[in-house]
């Protein structure tokens, strides 16, 4: 809809810009002299010809008179053509001065041509300059109007596609059916939650697999030792040398698989502990960017952040930052406040919400594995986000501090500086 | 309790190179005091050159604070730091840059001239100068194409010291001269230093490094340790060993 508003008034302004054009063309640019008032002119002069000190200019034309020799012999203003060949080239009227066939001198009646041109450029440049003018307001007010139905959320949709490259899926895609990406935002948004489902459905899967690990390895464990505990016994009764060597074999396979089903268990841990952390050198202005983009709820203000280089992992904090942030969309959904400083040689950012924090003996146990708040019925998540972030940030040689606020749950995420590394 | 010339806080530099930022510089908080003999050392691409031209007012640092005597010199223009460096530093680099079509004398003149408009005076510091570094009046007369290294060199620093500077800026001043010139204009900057000169002074030459009082070791952009030496003295095995130790230490 708006989009024909915009096309119609381009194509209005550029059809009064070719009529206006075509108007132009067939101006001529001549300028209209009274003919009447030269005629009366030319009479005066001859009447006055042989005074013409008497003469007096009764009409509003301004004019020469120039004898036959060429010799002005009146004027009314300085400035005028003198001569028929400066006439000529001004485009001025020039008349003979006749008397009984005889010519007695011209007159040069000024026809202003170079102000008429003067007059017709200046109308010209003002028409086109206005027409210009609407043109690039309507163009800016659709290219305006472009952004915000389709470069905006694009860019959108760009970083909601990197969050979910990330393997962040806990963030929502908004939803606004008035844009040129309506449909697919929800489609894009529909494939997070199925990508979700999926993932979580995978998790689900694997940590019922390493149950059964874990049951099968204890419930092998069992009859091994039995296995065992009667070949010892066995061996112990023996008669002959074959059959105590018979026995010392079955222990001794025993005991190997036993080592093997350890291996196995400890195997399917170790899988827990493989998000690896690579940090570096950075500067502290992207945090602002950061903070922004885990903010997606524009709950929080985000301050000036301190300049200084600082030592993370972008990806890391990113993530950390996400779960602060996602954690208080989903227990407090309150306004958000974030402040950073400079703290003990390090770069805090504090981040607070309003909902009133946990209990005393809940908070020690929020960063633990697979522990979760009193107020988490209903929600899902795995008990996991905070683990992981206070696992990053050790990583990082920083620091993720939960406590209770003022008002609500304050996380703390200390950053190391740059350049500090022999201080730890 | 000494005395403070030159501090920086949070100082960090950053370079882009092929559209990657390279961090040089990393929150270096420094100060250097009055009177000393500070040597920078480390390894090539340490930051050692990056960071001396971020103390002296020639490259504006990207984040952080510089303050010279109580007057903070990282928020300079481009033209009021160039009237800092002119009035208040001197310096001294490893290619000398004095100008051919110059007497040896004129280039120091020029360099004076900017500053101080007292010519007899000007005339006067040169003299003493000169004849401090041991530069004759006739090697003074000679273009800066006649002249050999070691002196030109030498003159380098008359240069620098011309406008009696808080503190002079040197720049591997040996790099490009040899055993024996080096040792010369290593004995003239410590001769000056005796004086009460300030001098900042980055090498990878552990015989250079030798003469300064404070041993600060960058690596990585950040100041990986300092060493306190004291007063240089000739021949001082003591000294050497603590020096030599302290490289070590730093991974030299």
């Amino acid at each position: 809809m708006k989009k024909g508003i915009f096309m119609g008034a381009l194509t209005a302004v550029f059809a009064l810009e070719i009529a206006a054009l075509i108007l132009f063309m067939f101006h001529d640019g001549e300028t209209m002299q009274d003919t009447v008032a030269v005629n009366e002119v030319v009479q005066q002069v001859r009447e006055d010809w042989y005074d013409m000190t008497s003469h007096v200019n009764k009409t509003g034309l301004d004019y020469v008179v120039i004898d036959s020799g060429g010799k002005v012999v009146y004027r009314t203003k300085e400035g005028l053509s003198e001569s028929v060949n400066t006439a000529i080239a001004h485009r001025d009227t020039v008349l003979d001065i006749e008397e009984k066939g005889i010519v007695l001198g011209k007159i040069i009646v000024c026809n202003d041509s170079f102000g008429a041109l003067n007059r017709y450029r200046n109308t010209l440049a003002a028409v086109f300059g206005i027409a210009a003018a609407v043109q690039l307001a309507v163009c800016m007010g659709y290219a305006l109007y472009l952004n915000r139905v389709a470069i905006k959320p694009f860019h959108k949709l760009k970083g909601f596609a990197e969050r979910v490259a990330e393997g962040n899926l806990d963030i929502p895609l908004e939803m606004d059916r008035h844009n040129l990406f309506g449909a697919f935002t929800e489609s894009f948004d529909i494939m997070r939650t199925e990508l979700k489902a999926a993932r979580l459905a995978e998790a689900k899967a694997n940590a019922s697999k390493k149950e059964l690990v874990a049951k099968l390895s204890h419930d092998i464990r069992t009859p091994v030792a039995s296995i065992k505990a009667v070949s010892e016994l066995g061996m112990a009764l023996a008669e002959n040398e074959k059959t105590r060597d018979n026995f010392a074999q079955i222990i001794l396979k025993a005991d190997h698989i036993n080592t093997l089903v350890g291996n196995l268990f400890s195997a399917t841990l170790e899988e827990l502990q493989q998000l690896s952390v690579s940090p570096a050198d950075m500067l502290s202005a992207e945090l602002r960017g950061m903070l922004e983009s885990a903010d997606y709820f524009h709950k929080a203000r985000i301050p000036d952040i301190p300049e200084c280089m600082i030592y993370a992992d972008r990806l890391r904090l990113q993530q950390v930052f996400d779960n602060i942030f996602a954690n208080s969309y989903k227990y407090a959904n309150t306004d958000i406040e974030v402040k950073a400083a400079l703290y003990n040689g390090r770069l805090a950012v504090y981040i607070e919400d309003c909902g009133g924090g946990v209990s005393a003996e809940e908070l020690p146990l929020l960063k633990e594995k697979f522990k979760r708040g009193g107020n988490t019925k209903g929600i899902d998540g795995a008990g996991l986000g905070l683990y992981i972030s206070s696992g990053f940030m050790t990583e990082m040689k920083g620091e993720l501090k939960i406590e209770n606020g003022e008002r609500g749950l304050k996380s703390t995420v200390l950053i190391m500086l740059s350049g500090d590394l022999r201080k730890i | 309790m000494k005395e403070i010339l030159l501090k920086t806080e949070g100082l960090s530099k950053s370079f882009s190179s092929g559209g990657a930022l390279q961090h040089v510089l990393k929150n270096i908080d420094l100060e250097l005091y009055k009177g000393d003999f500070t040597v920078i050392m480390g390894a090539s691409g340490a930051g050692k050159s990056t960071l001396l031209y971020a103390l002296s007012g020639m490259d504006v640092p990207n984040l952080g604070k510089i303050t010279f005597a109580d007057r903070v010199i990282s928020d300079l223009s481009s033209d009021e730091l160039a009237v800092f460096r002119r009035e208040h530093c001197g310096f001294v680099f490893q290619q000398i840059y004095l100008i051919d079509s110059m007497s040896v004398f004129d280039n120091v003149m020029t360099a004076g001239l900017l500053v101080n408009h007292d010519k007899a005076a000007l005339i006067k510091r040169a003299k003493e100068l000169f004849a401090a570094v041991d530069i004759s009046e006739k090697t003074q007369r000679k273009f800066s194409t006649q002249i050999s290294g070691g002196e030109a060199q030498r003159v380098g620093i008359v240069r620098a010291l011309i406008n009696s500077p808080e503190i002079l800026f040197a720049d591997e001043p040996t790099g490009a001269l040899n055993s024996q010139t080096g040792l010369d204009v290593l004995n003239t900057l410590t001769e000056f230093n005796e004086q009460g000169q300030s001098i900042v002074m980055v090498t990878h030459d552990m015989r250079s490094a030798r003469r300064g009082n404070r041993i600060l070791y960058l690596k990585d952009g950040s100041i990986l340790g300092e060493c306190e030496l004291g007063k240089y003295a000739p021949n001082d095995r003591e000294r050497h060993e603590k020096l030599s130790a302290f490289l070590a230490e730093m991974g030299w």
